[in-house]
């Protein structure tokens, strides 16, 4: 599909109404004149944020200059996208048309697949990345998530989608071993199995940082699950497919099990919820165990089902609370850790480590791997991909937007206190107190975003915090999701319930965070659990493990998985010098990489198709990434700088142990042992990560250039079946779509039949 | 292609496209309604009725409980991802 001049109703079938409609750009005048206004608002809002700054910034500039420029993208660059490269056409059925079985093949209204997919890609990481990133300064974040989404992430789930629509809805690992050949399939395998072993690990301990010492965050999120099992129960015996009913009792439960959650945090029971980081990574194993080994029903659906409710619900209340309380934001625009890369929430300079520790919301490889065998299975039209891939991915980014405005309006003495490890905030105490947190974040120079000095914090601004929330010490709480939580009940007591409810709200967010890590690591096991049980089965002798229903298999495979993501969760949660600070990089990183495995298939395919022209489409974001991935990497592997190089860590540690001394942050021969041991494999992970996506772009090399030698090779994109349904493109149906819908009526037809046999 | 007119396709279109007239708030209502209810999978049954009377016209087809069973079953099987 070239730029259309005029409209043209497409057919497959004399006897049918059309089953697609080919329209050009709508370009009246009020159309030119709407576009022209959010150009310009956008661009004031960019003005506003960029360059007046100003003493205190407000954030509704923020939310206008990302919604003006994610508009005007989708708009012209992923509308050129679709004309120049992709060419979807609608005359062509898609793998939901086409292998429709009513089940995980089935054409799902456009409006629908896009909560779905939204709900699939959108977790914790666009929440926590951006909180972090907060320490190099409003801007660079800003500018990332907004300018990263339009060139990268929208384009990278954009493609991926469509490519998986025209193979069958095959998943990324099937699509790079046939298009990359067996070499550059197997390490795109292991990196994906790798990378999701890395995943849930980081995100089980920013769950665990937020939870450990909080009573009231255990005791409400430990209610989640008889929460859950009392859904699974509802659902399977009491009333059957009343889905919204029952997530509603859930949602009531899960309120007033947070409301409970304070009166056990003054109660005799405050003891028995105080756990250690210890402690809670041992029962988050035996969570993701069982998650993956009991039925569906009882535990993981209902799961599913509340934390899908509380997602879009949560994020449609605090964008409208943002917009209502209109915060100013506290932060620079730019600090110096990003210049002289010292910040105590993550080390690292802002280029690369700024684009690595924001992935989700700007660039996310994950997202590759719902685009592709969960999503096209779904769609009813090939054209409907850039509003659900691309618009998908902008919505994402606002998510992340959100979470860098919660983070930056806070005092940035209470964001640095709470960010920065204890063994920096303790001023070499075991705990840390209000006492030594002050005296280390006035210690940091901070400044205004008009640059004028801040007046030093008393203590009292961090007792006062902690009990303003229900919490006995909001220091050292890194991770990022205490961060958010706190800037959201910011946000929403200001809103809804003044200071009484600062808590309410506080804990609100902790358990709405938690539950979208909780099911992304249940989700997440079991998925790897399965790609590890066919991975092997593929080995002579064990062909058995191919069976999903084999409990010995089963079992066997979830302890692997569990014992992968556990080793490293309990690593990073008794690290001494920290976990999110050692392994948020990692993840980043690791994310980061499968995206460049992503756009390399994508990349390869374009190449493939003789598209040279357009190839830096898919080109540039994939350049870029892996840039910033390498640099990354490299630095990570041979920095002589130990608070950045894995290695050059290792080395003192171990120079410092054989001369018998202990160094800080570590207090005893046995920290010595631990931080050793795990810059070792921090590092040794660092190597794998980087060695497999250079054997996949060597790979992918290899096949392009022997393509354009050979002046295109076919790719295994599969033949066309005519389509026999329509549905609009978009959210809202042109009036040519009108007029073809009404077609459809008038001949007594539905446009999307449900479910039809081939 | 089934023939319009059978009750259980009127779930399919958004209530926005229904030619009764309504108040305004009933149809945003009804929307909202229609899309939870999509979104959240209630009305998987009623598709799977219609499915089955085009598909195996006279045989009984499954009860709603038995249904949601194997629904819910057939996720054993086919694990779905969530992203970070």
């Amino acid at each position: 599909m070239t730029m259309p001049t005029e409209i043209h109703k497409l057919r497959t079938d004399p006897a049918l109404p059309p089953v697609g409609v080919e329209e050009p750009p709508n370009w009246s005048g009020p159309n030119k004149a709407i576009f022209a206004g959010i150009a310009g608002v956008g661009a004031i809002a960019w003005f506003m944020v960029a360059i007046v700054r100003g003493e205190h910034p407000n954030a509704v500039w923020f939310v206008l200059a990302a919604v003006c420029t994610y508009v005007t993208a989708f708009r012209f660059y992923a509308r050129l996208i679709e004309y120049k490269v992709l060419k979807p056409r609608d005359t062509r059925a898609t793998p939901a048309e086409e292998f429709d079985n009513g089940k995980d093949f089935m054409p799902t209204d456009r409006r629908v697949l896009f909560g779905h997919h939204f709900a699939a890609i959108a977790g914790a990481g666009p929440l926590v990345g951006p909180v972090l990133a907060a320490q190099m300064g409003y801007l660079p974040g800003t500018m990332w998530i907004i300018v990263g989404v339009c060139v990268a992430g929208g384009v990278q789930d954009y493609m991926v989608l469509h490519l998986s629509i025209r193979r069958r809805g095959r998943s990324l690992g099937q699509m790079a071993r046939d298009e990359l050949g067996p070499v550059g399939g197997i390490a795109a395998l292991l990196g994906v199995l790798s990378i999701m072993t890395i995943l849930i690990a980081v995100l089980g301990i920013v769950v665990i940082n937020a939870l450990a010492e909080s009573p009231w965050g255990v005791f409400s999120l430990a209610m989640t699950i008889p929460i859950a099992l009392f859904m699974g129960v509802y659902l399977r015996f009491i009333r059957p497919g009343n889905v919204t009913e029952v997530s509603l009792i859930g949602v009531g439960l899960l309120l007033l099990a947070i409301i409970a959650g304070g009166w056990v945090s003054e109660s005799s029971w405050a003891g028995t919820f105080t756990l250690s980081k210890l402690t809670l990574a041992w029962l988050l194993c035996a969570y993701g165990f069982a998650a993956s080994v009991l039925p569906v029903w009882l535990l993981l659906a209902p799961r599913d089902y509340l934390s899908t409710f509380m997602k879009v619900g949560t994020i449609v209340m605090l964008a409208l609370g943002i917009l209502i309380a209109r915060p100013e934001v506290q932060m620079p625009a730019l600090t110096r850790f990003g210049v002289d890369g010292t910040g105590p929430a993550f080390a690292g300079t802002l280029f690369p480590f700024l684009f690595i520790t924001i992935a989700c919301g700007a660039l996310s490889g994950f997202h590759a791997l719902i685009a592709s065998g969960t999503t096209p299975k779904l769609i009813e039209k090939e054209s409907q991909a850039r509003l659900i891939g691309y618009g998908g991915m902008l919505t994402e980014s606002f998510v992340a937007i959100m979470a860098l405005i919660t983070a930056v309006i806070l005092d940035q003495h209470l964001y640095f206190g709470m960010n920065a490890p204890a063994g920096l905030t303790g001023g070499g105490a075991a705990v840390p107190t209000p006492e030594s947190a002050a005296a280390y974040v006035n210690g940091l120079g901070l400044t205004s975003p008009g640059g004028v000095p801040l007046p030093p914090a008393d203590p009292s601004l961090f007792s006062q915090a902690a009990a303003g929330v229900g919490e006995r010490s909001i220091i050292s709480r890194t991770g990022g999701a205490p961060t958010l939580a706190f800037g959201m009940s910011e946000v929403m007591h200001k809103v809804v319930g003044g200071e009484s409810l600062r808590a309410f709200w506080y804990h609100f967010a902790i358990m709405f965070e938690a539950l979208f890590i909780l099911t992304t690591i249940d989700a997440g096991t079991r998925v790897a659990r399965f790609m590890f049980s066919d991975a092997i089965s593929n080995i002579p002798g064990l062909s058995k493990f191919k069976d999903p229903s084999w409990r010995v298999g089963a079992w066997l495979c979830s302890f692997i998985v569990v014992a992968g993501w556990g080793s490293i969760l309990v690593m990073g949660v008794t690290d001494p010098l920290g976990g999110i600070n050692t392994l948020f990089p990692l993840f980043g990183i690791a994310n980061q990489l499968l995206a460049a495995i992503a756009l390399t298939v994508v990349f390869t395919v374009v190449m493939k198709q003789g598209l040279y022209k357009w190839a830096w489409i898919p080109g540039v974001p994939l350049v870029w990434d892996l840039i910033v991935t390498l640099t990354a990497s490299w630095q990570k592997i041979f920095s002589p700088v130990p608070a950045i190089g894995y290695f050059a860590n290792h080395d003192l540690f171990v120079a410092a142990r054989d001369s018998g001394k202990v160094l800080a942050p570590a207090k005893t021969q046995g920290d010595m042992e631990a931080v050793i041991r795990n810059t070792m494999t921090q590092g040794v992970l660092s190597v794998l990560f980087a060695s497999l996506v250079i054997i996949v772009v060597l790979a992918a090399a290899v096949v392009v250039i022997r393509s354009v030698r050979s002046g295109g090779t076919p790719t295994s994109e599969e033949p066309d079946v005519p389509s026999k349904i329509f549905a609009p493109r978009s959210f809202v149906p042109t009036a040519a779509e009108k007029e073809v819908l009404q077609e459809w009526s008038d001949a007594g037809l539905t446009p999307t039949r449900i479910g039809a046999h081939h | 292609m089934e023939r319009r007119g059978s009750d259980a396709n009127a779930h399919r279109s958004a209530p926005l496209a229904s030619a009764t007239p309504i108040g305004p708030l009933r149809r945003v209502l009804a929307a909202v309604r229609w899309y939870v209810r999509a979104l959240m999978g209630d009305d998987a049954y009623d598709i799977y009725l219609v499915r089955h009377a085009r598909e195996h016209p006279g045989q009984e087809p499954l009860s709603l409980k038995e249904f949601w069973r194997r629904r819910i079953d057939e996720r054993d099987r086919n694990p779905t991802m969530r992203c970070c």
